[in-house]
């Protein structure tokens, strides 16, 4: 299911970036991950053509420049991509955080655990959630 | 020549020199006319015998007398008799010249005309008869003279008779119509006052008919009577026997006299007596009008007595006119105001009296009630003769006639002084005594040391209008003063002041100096002050026999009420003294709240600045720390055959630590999340709780863990009392090292507190480390050999006492360990009242 959409990862940390793309590796998933370092980039990416390929976005919270939930405003606004299921993945287990995100409209809320194998389970249960979702058209 | 004694007409006439007077014109004429008639006749009537020589010498005669008359008043006092006289000789002449001419007509005419003239002379019946024989003699003589005396004897009789039937008539109707004698008689009957006339002997010849009105007694009983039997007293009838030689002398007076009335009661009488005299001058008794005087006695005893009561009173008393000048005042009002009566006399109270005090409101009110000529009352101040100052009362009341018309005023009045002087005092006292209350008011109100004592001074130049400056020196914490001051120029230098005024003053005495001229104490006071005060008082403000500073009040000149105002003063000096402290003390509180409130918001500060440290840190230490965990397990997962063992053992340890630091982070992150906010409280079952921790911690190893007792439900947030015993009954069965460990569970009930406590027979705590278990990051533990952050108990401690309760090691627990804590009881049951 959906293995023609895209998984868009907004993440700066080069490291959890890998971590994503080996856990979905590892795990066998084939959909193609885009990353982008910074959230601006990634409402650039969203609004061209191949963007609308994206059918799951993961977004982390803490970054430099425009953060998660700036990120998750402009989403809100944005009707070519706020249709899009997206799930923070984050290091913060701060309550606020969780509070104004989920009001935000996100799928879910995930802090990235901090073994390997933990978050490559997550990402395993995250994917197989999200495959068996149905998508808006 | 008695006849002439009681001559009722002559006595009314007054004296003999008015009847010289009437007959004065009489001689003239007869001067003048008769020689005269000597040249006429001839004319009128040729061949009459009428000698001009008798008639000369008559004249000459006549002329004679009246000029001794006129020159010496015994002739005059005569005068009467000269005159008759001289009517005999001019009467004797008319006859004789009737018979030498054979009975003219003219003559006999003249003769009429003689006997005519004699109204004007005699005065009586007696003297007229006399006369009338006369001449009927010398007629009867000269008849029988007559050349023929047949026929003309006849005519000549018949002539004499008719004449003296006309001289009788004539005379007659002299007395019974002479005007003057009605008029007199008239007089005599109809006035009021009696006439008596007395002898020298006092024996009445003479009463008017009103005598009767006066005395009682008809003028018939009185008649002939000695006069003393009418009278009332002894002494009266000794007034009337004094009398003779006043008598004697001629002298009119006028004295009073007692009768007694015919009805018994007595007459009071003014009596106003003349001498009477005889022909000769002689004083032969005198004529006395007598006036009732009883009634007007009677009003004028009851005068003396008013007078005498006006005098006596305490009371001032003041006559005026219409004009309100005065016309009498009393001994009061000389002893009250100074002036006697003869200097005020005629002069108007109002114009010396007032002053410079007098009210204006007062005089121009008694204008008013003095124009409305009512009766009024009022107090005013008014001015002795020397100048000092009183106060009367005054009644006044107009006096009217009977029109209606305001004829005076009599004023009573006292001296109120006193009275005055005492309301007065009333007056200033509670006037005073407000502005001590406002003083205090003020000084409640103040907001500010400066305010109050500018509220101070300013009510107290109103309480002391003569004072010419107030100022407060406030003592400043270096023992220097700060004087705060209405005028500027006044720094009375206390810190400079000598040791004896320092004492009075902080025993609480106000240090007085009445006047500095006289003062023989050392001068302390700043030299510019000699030349403008006379008096000065400094009134300590003492608290807690603590000198706080000084109130100072100075005056230009002597204030002789100045130690009652001191006193006066000196309670609103205390109050002065209370607000004082308390501003020293609000201030100081004030300081402390403020320094309090600083430290407050800059713990604020530091408090939050740790929070966002250690989230901030926490999460920025999180994430390096996951991607290095990540990279190790990267490097155990995909390069584990290229590495030997000693690096698998590197590897694994880099992942154990990795894995330790994580629970430290997160710890920290736990602890700094606590009390973040206020959690929500519900009454929990404590022993749910308990259940599920236990739950959760137990291993399956052999640690057994117990509930003791029913656990009491407890007002808790569930999570924060889930997380308590979680971690202590975890670290119970973490720490156990003995293989048959026991950890029990229980609470005891102390007042307001709910005491739980976990026990277990474990290895136990050294009492020295006791101290170090609660603190963050403490471990008794080597940390390689168990999962210890040491953050647990901490966590434990900050819940716990940020929900008011306690937390502590049990010392005397012998085997093993043994942790208790406390939860309120009161905060649940104060909830749900709510």
């Amino acid at each position: 299911m959906h293995s023609d959409k895209y998984i868009l990862l907004i993440e700066d940390d080069k490291v959890d970036a890998l971590a994503v793309r080996k856990a979905l590796k590892d795990t066998g998933i084939a959909n193609k991950l885009t990353h982008s370092s910074n959230a601006q980039e990634a409402i650039d990416y969203l609004l061209t053509p191949e963007g609308a390929n994206v059918g799951l976005i993961l977004l982390d919270l803490n970054m430099p420049m425009m953060n998660g939930l700036e990120f998750l405003e402009a989403r809100k606004t944005e009707p070519k991509f706020a249709g899009i299921p997206l799930v923070v993945l984050t290091t913060s287990r701060n309550e606020a955080d969780v509070k104004s995100s989920y009001e935000l409209g996100i799928s879910g809320y995930i802090v990235k655990p901090v073994n390997y194998n933990d978050f490559k389970s997550v990402i395993k249960t995250l994917y197989a959630y999200w495959s068996i979702c149905e998508l808006p058209e | 020549m008695s006849i002439f004694g009681n001559n009722t007409l002559l006595y009314l006439k007054g004296k003999l020199d008015l009847s010289f007077d009437s007959v004065k014109w009489l001689y003239i004429s007869v001067i003048v006319i008769y020689p005269a008639m000597a040249f006429v006749y001839p004319v009128l009537l040729p061949g009459n015998h009428d000698p001009l020589l008798p008639r000369m010498a008559i004249s000459v005669a006549i002329a004679t007398i009246y000029f001794m008359a006129l020159r010496y008043p015994k002739i005059r006092k005569k005068i009467t008799y000269f005159t008759i006289y001289l009517y005999y000789v001019l009467s004797a002449h008319s006859i004789y010249l009737i018979y030498a001419n054979n009975m003219a007509v003219e003559y006999v005419i003249g003769l009429v005309t003689i006997v005519g003239i004699g109204h004007a002379i005699f005065s009586n019946f007696k003297q007229v008869i006399f006369f009338l024989l006369f001449l009927t003699f010398l007629c009867l003589a000269v008849t029988y003279k007559l050349d023929s005396p047949a026929m003309n004897s006849v005519t000549f009789l018949i002539s004499v008779l008719v004449i003296g039937l006309f001289a009788f008539i004539s005379m007659v109707l002299r007395f019974n119509l002479s005007r003057n004698l009605i008029l007199s008689s008239f007089l005599i009957d109809n006035m009021n006052e009696g006439i008596l006339g007395v002898t020298m002997d006092d024996i009445i010849t003479y009463a008017n008919e009103n005598i009767v009105k006066v005395i009682g007694f008809t003028k018939q009983e009185m008649l002939g009577k000695d006069v003393k039997i009418f009278l009332a007293a002894p002494e009266d009838k000794k007034i009337v026997m004094n009398k003779t030689e006043a008598r004697m002398k001629g002298h009119s007076e006028k004295y009073e006299l007692n009768f007694t009335h015919k009805e018994g009661h007595t007459i009071n009488t003014e009596v106003s007596a003349t001498p009477t005299y005889d022909n000769t001058g002689r004083a032969d008794g005198s004529i006395a009008l007598i006036t009732n005087i009883t009634s007007r006695k009677k009003v004028e005893d009851e005068l003396k007595k008013q007078s005498l009561i006006a005098n006596k009173t305490d009371s001032y008393v003041i006559l005026t006119n219409e004009k309100d000048q005065i016309e009498f005042v009393n001994q009061s009002f000389e002893k009250y105001t100074g002036y006697s009566h003869n200097e005020v006399k005629g002069r108007r109270a109002q114009d010396f009296l007032r002053g410079s005090e007098t009210s204006p409101t007062t005089v121009r009110s008694i204008q008013k009630k003095r124009e409305e000529d009512a009766v009024f009352s009022e107090e005013i101040k008014n001015y002795r003769k020397d100048g000092t100052p009183i106060w009367l009362s005054l009644h006044v009341t107009p006096l009217k006639n009977e029109y209606n018309k305001v004829t005076g005023y009599i004023t009573i009045g006292n001296d109120i002084t006193v009275k005055k002087q005492a309301e007065e005092k009333l007056r200033l006292d509670s006037f005073r005594l407000g502005i001590i209350r406002e003083i205090d008011a003020a000084i409640i109100a103040s907001e500010s040391l400066t305010e109050l004592a500018y509220s101070t001074i300013n009510y107290l130049n109103k309480l002391l209008p003569d004072s010419s400056s107030v100022n407060i020196s406030f003592k400043n914490y270096d023992n220097s003063y700060r004087t705060i001051s209405d005028e500027g120029n006044f720094k009375p230098p206390c810190n400079q002041l000598p040791a004896e005024v320092t004492n009075k003053l902080n025993s609480g005495t106000p240090y007085i100096v009445h006047d500095l001229v006289l003062s023989d104490k050392p001068m302390f006071l700043d030299r510019r002050l000699l030349e403008d005060v006379v008096a000065y008082v400094l009134i300590p403000l003492v608290y807690n026999e603590e000198l706080l500073g000084t109130l100072n009040i100075f005056w230009k000149e002597k204030d002789e009420n100045l130690v009652e105002h001191v006193e006066l003063i000196q309670g609103a000096a205390r109050d002065l003294a209370i607000s004082i402290k308390q501003f020293e003390l609000q201030s100081t509180i004030t300081q402390k709240n403020q320094e309090l409130e600083s430290r407050l918001i800059e713990l604020e500060a530091t408090h939050e600045e740790l929070r966002s440290f250690s989230y901030i840190v926490s999460h920025d230490l999180k994430a390096p720390l996951r991607a290095i965990s990540s990279l190790a397990q990267w490097l155990e997962s995909d390069y584990k055959e290229k590495l030997d063992m000693e690096g698998q053992e590197y590897l694994s340890m880099l992942m154990n630590r990795t894995t330790r630091l994580h629970h430290l982070i997160e710890g920290i992150l736990e602890y700094s999340r606590i009390g973040r906010k206020d959690l929500e409280k519900e009454n929990v079952s404590t022993m749910d709780i308990v259940r599920s921790a236990i739950d959760l911690v137990s291993t399956a190893d052999d640690t057994k863990v117990i509930i003791d007792n029913e656990l009491p439900p407890v007002w808790y947030n569930s999570t924060q009392l889930s997380q308590v015993f979680q971690n202590l009954i975890g670290n119970a069965i973490k720490f156990m090292e003995e293989p048959d460990g026991k950890v029990s569970i229980g609470s005891v009930l102390h007042n307001n507190n709910v005491e739980f406590y976990i026990e277990d027979n474990g290895p136990g705590i050294n009492p020295d480390h006791f101290d170090r278990v609660f603190k963050i990051f403490q471990t008794l533990h080597a940390r390689d050999n168990l999962e210890s952050t040491g953050i647990g108990l901490t966590i434990v401690k900050k819940i716990i006492e940020l929900n008011g309760g306690r937390v502590w090691l049990d010392k005397k627990a012998t085997d093993g360990t043994c942790i208790r804590f406390s939860i309120p009881l009161y905060s649940r049951k104060n909830s749900k009242q709510e």
